[in-house]
Order: structure tokens, then sequence, then C-alpha cells
């Protein structure tokens, strides 16, 4: 130990960098369900070629050649996530550990909640598969063999789905689930620091995002530049089959400002995300009836 | 025993005359009584070279022995006073209780009894000269700096301090060098759900 201290904004920057990092590892949903690009790029090119076709035919020694061509496919970094506040001095957060961890704890969470939301719900509108659920969706236990049996059915076959499969649920869905499990016994009571993973359900790995994550959106504080109908909606998939960009990490700034005392501290993180043209049949959009 | 002696001498002349063909060959010719007298001559010559060889060889053989007992005479005082040297050299009895007062390392006694020698003083009172007391000083912080340094291929376990006691020393103001392992203790104890 030495002499450090939280009055020092130094030790500060560090710690919230740190303490980021920690939570988003061990809470982030989108860190297990797709690939996380952490490069520096602004964009990401994934072009692809046509689907060659093999055919079998009578003998007769001839074809007919298919033109091969290729097709762009980009991902951009086109959204941030931040926060800001204004902390003054005599609320003693930036001299206090304890006040300090606290609330640096809460804006953590709310930057993980605004990019898990984020990025689930980009997950969710881009994935070109799609699936109703009986009615009562994930509430009723009786449905969920039936609709896991049929999400299966959408991705089996497929070379990719040696990556593991997913189900986002919201929390309202988790009883129907717990019902249809109940000779087993579930334990999701730390899920939310283990990734929202709450168990396995047939080889599909199932995840719980707070209620309220699938929402409609056009261009708000949620969504950014993104236009999402998914209210009513959950996602299920094969993992690591889309991509979630989060260039250079996030910076932290922390900086005087005129006429206040304290500090004013600030999160910035540019995202990006992309299902992957080739890739969007194996996402699939689940329509809750 | 002498007369052995000469007549070992005689033949030996004989045989010298007998294989001397030039002097043979000088002979032929000649009278008896010449023949006589000349056989006689080269007789008392060859004697006379004799006897010269031998009081040579005796002197040389004198000269031998004599140097070889000067060297032994030479040999045995040298190891007379290497031995008489070391006796010198052992430490009285008031040596060694300075030196057990003085708290001298046993590393640092031959460097004692070096700086004694060299200052034609005793080792009580080499102990007390500023010079050696500096010396020492030096050499004994060489050592603990050796002592201190990890000179062996296992490396030194280093105290674990446990999440709980990070988070309770920042609580009351003593923070660890580095952040990250604050914010990583913070997250243990979140993930253990304490």
């Amino acid at each position: 130990m030495s002499a450090n201290t939280i009055d020092s904004k130094t030790y500060r920057d560090k710690y919230r960098l740190a303490s980021l990092d920690s939570l988003l590892r061990v809470a982030l949903v989108a860190e297990k369900i797709c690939e996380v690009d952490r490069s520096d790029s602004k964009t990401i090119q994934n072009p692809y070629g046509s689907q060659p076709a093999a055919v079998v035919q009578a003998i007769a020694g001839t074809y007919t050649p298919a033109a091969f061509t290729t097709t762009d496919d980009t991902l951009t970094v086109a959204d941030e996530v931040v926060i800001g506040e204004h902390i003054y001095n005599f609320e003693k957060l930036l001299s206090r550990f304890d006040l300090f961890a606290n609330r640096q704890d809460e804006i953590n969470n709310s930057i993980k909640t605004a990019i898990d939301k984020w990025v689930i719900n980009c997950l969710c509108e881009d994935g070109t598969g799609t699936y109703s659920t009986p009615t009562g969706g994930f509430t009723t236990a009786a449905n969920i063999n039936v609709i896991m049996s049929n999400l299966l059915s959408k991705v089996a076959g497929y070379a990719d789905v040696y990556r593991g499969l997913f189900l986002v649920i919201e929390s309202t869905d988790v009883p129907g689930f717990i019902q249809a499990q109940a000779t087993n016994g579930f334990n999701f009571a730390d899920a939310a620091l283990k990734n929202g993973f709450m168990s396995n359900y047939m080889g599909v790995e199932i995840y719980v995002v707070a209620s309220g994550t699938f929402v409609d959106a056009t261009t708000t504080t949620a969504s950014g530049t993104k236009t999402w109908t998914n209210s009513g909606h959950r996602v299920f998939g094969v993992k690591g089959v889309t991509t979630y960009a989060c260039p250079r990490g996030g910076n932290w700034e922390e900086k005087g400002v005129t006429g206040k005392t304290g500090m004013e501290v600030s999160y910035d993180a540019q995202i990006g995300f992309k299902v992957w043209a080739t890739k969007a049949a194996l996402i699939v959009d689940i329509t809750l009836a | 025993m002498a007369n052995e002696n000469n007549s070992d001498l005689d033949t030996l002349i004989q045989d010298k005359i007998d294989a001397d063909t030039e002097f043979q060959t000088s002979l032929e010719g000649l009278e008896e009584e010449e023949s006589n007298r000349l056989i006689s001559e080269k007789k008392s010559e060859l004697v006379k070279q004799e006897f010269a060889s031998m009081a040579e060889a005796k002197k040389k053989a004198d000269e031998i022995a004599t140097n070889q007992k000067i060297r032994a005479e030479k040999a045995e005082q040298e190891a007379k006073k290497a031995k008489e040297a070391g006796a010198k050299e052992e430490l009285s009895s008031a040596d060694t209780i300075a030196l057990i007062r003085g708290n001298i390392s046993d590393e640092d006694i031959e460097t004692v009894k070096k700086f004694a020698k060299n200052e034609g003083i005793s080792i009580t009172e080499a102990i007390k000269n500023d010079e050696l007391k500096a010396v020492l000083k030096v050499r004994e912080e060489k050592r603990n700096v050796a002592d201190a340094t990890n000179i062996t291929t296992t490396k030194r376990g280093s105290t674990k301090v446990s999440d709980e006691t990070i988070l309770d020393d920042a609580n009351k103001g003593k923070l660890p060098d580095n952040p990250e392992e604050l914010a990583r203790a913070r997250m243990n104890i979140k993930l253990k759900g304490k």
C-alpha cells in the first residue's frame, strides 16, 4: 500500500476504466453472443461471393457455368454511447472511495445496459429468420418445449451451429422456463454477473435481460441511428455469427468547468453492429403471441 | 687394495698403448732398447694423464656434493622460517576476543588479519582503525544486498492480499498502487455474492 488517494484524477481515471471493463466482461450479454471487435476500425469489410451450386445430372460431359459475383457487406461504426454528469465538491463523490465507487458502479451499469439494449435490439431487428410463438409465449410453461424445438429446427443442419445457440428473453419470460423445468431446478440468482446466462435448455444457452429491453424505437436515445420494431419480440440464433464493434474500448474524461465547483465526468464509446448477410438467417426474430 | 688398483691401472695403460695403432706403427723397425724406452715414456705420459683425469673427476664430485649440501641447508632454513611465520599468524587470545567484541564476520577475519599485517599493527588495533571500519561496513552492505537478492531459480511467492482486505483498506483511504487491483477486488466480491 502506498499513499495513493482517490483525490488523484489519474487514479480515478484508471479505476473507472478498470471497473467498467470488469463489469462489461462479466455482465454484457453482447460479449457472449456476438463476435467483439475492439480494433481501431471505423468500418469492417466482409464481402461475400455468390453461392456455388453443384448439379447432379445424367452423364453428358457438359455443364453450364455460373457467373461468380461478390457482394459488399460492411459494418460501419456510426453510433456512440455517452454519459456525463457534473459532481460538485460538496457531494464528496471524488474524495471518498466508498461514495466514488458506488457512483461509478451506477454509471457502469447504465453504460452496460445501454450497450446491451442497443446490440440485442439490432440483433433482433436485423436477423432474417422469423418465428411466432404459440399464444402465451414463454410465460406459458406448456409452450416452452414447443417453442424451443421449433427454434432449433430453424438453424439445424447449418455449418455454424457448432458455435453454440442462444436465446435472449426478458425477465418476465422466466416463470415459464422455471415451471417447464421445475424438476431440473433452475439457478439464475446471479445471472446478472454471468453475462445474463441463466441456464441451458435443449442445448440452447438462455440469456436473461431486464424487462423492457426489447423495444420499438426510431432514432431515440436508446437506438441512436437505428430504427427498431422489437416490442413483444425476442431473439434466438447461432452464437458468433454477428459482430459488435467497440473501437478502442471507451474513453473517460474528467474536467473542471467554469462556474461550478467539482468536476464534470463523461464517458463515450463508439459502437457498431452487423448481422452479416450470409448468416442473417441464423438469427431468428421471435414474435410473442 | 692398493696393489689391485695398481694392477688395474697397469692393465688400463697397457690396453691404451695396444689400442694406439699409430704408436704401435712408430715402434716397427726400432731396436728393442729404443722401443722399450719409447713404451716406458708413453706409459709415464698416460699415467700422468690418468691421474690428472681422476683429480678432475674428484674435484667435480666434491663441487656437486658441496652444492647439494648448500641447497639442502637453504631449504631446511626456509622450511623453518615458514613454520615460524605460520606460528606467528595464528590469532592470540586477545585477538580472538577483540574479533568477537568487534562483531567481525567470519568472512571479514582474513581482511582484518591482512590489514593488521600490512599496517604492522595488532588485530585489536586494526579493528579500531577507521579505514578498516569503512571497508568492513561496505563489505557488510554488499552481503546484505546479496542476501536480499533472489539468486535461486525458485521465485519467491508474493503475499496475496485478499479482496476483502483491499476493499476494507480502500474504504479507510489506503488504496493499492494499481487501481485495476481495486476494481478487480470489488468485482470479485460481487461475484462471490458478498
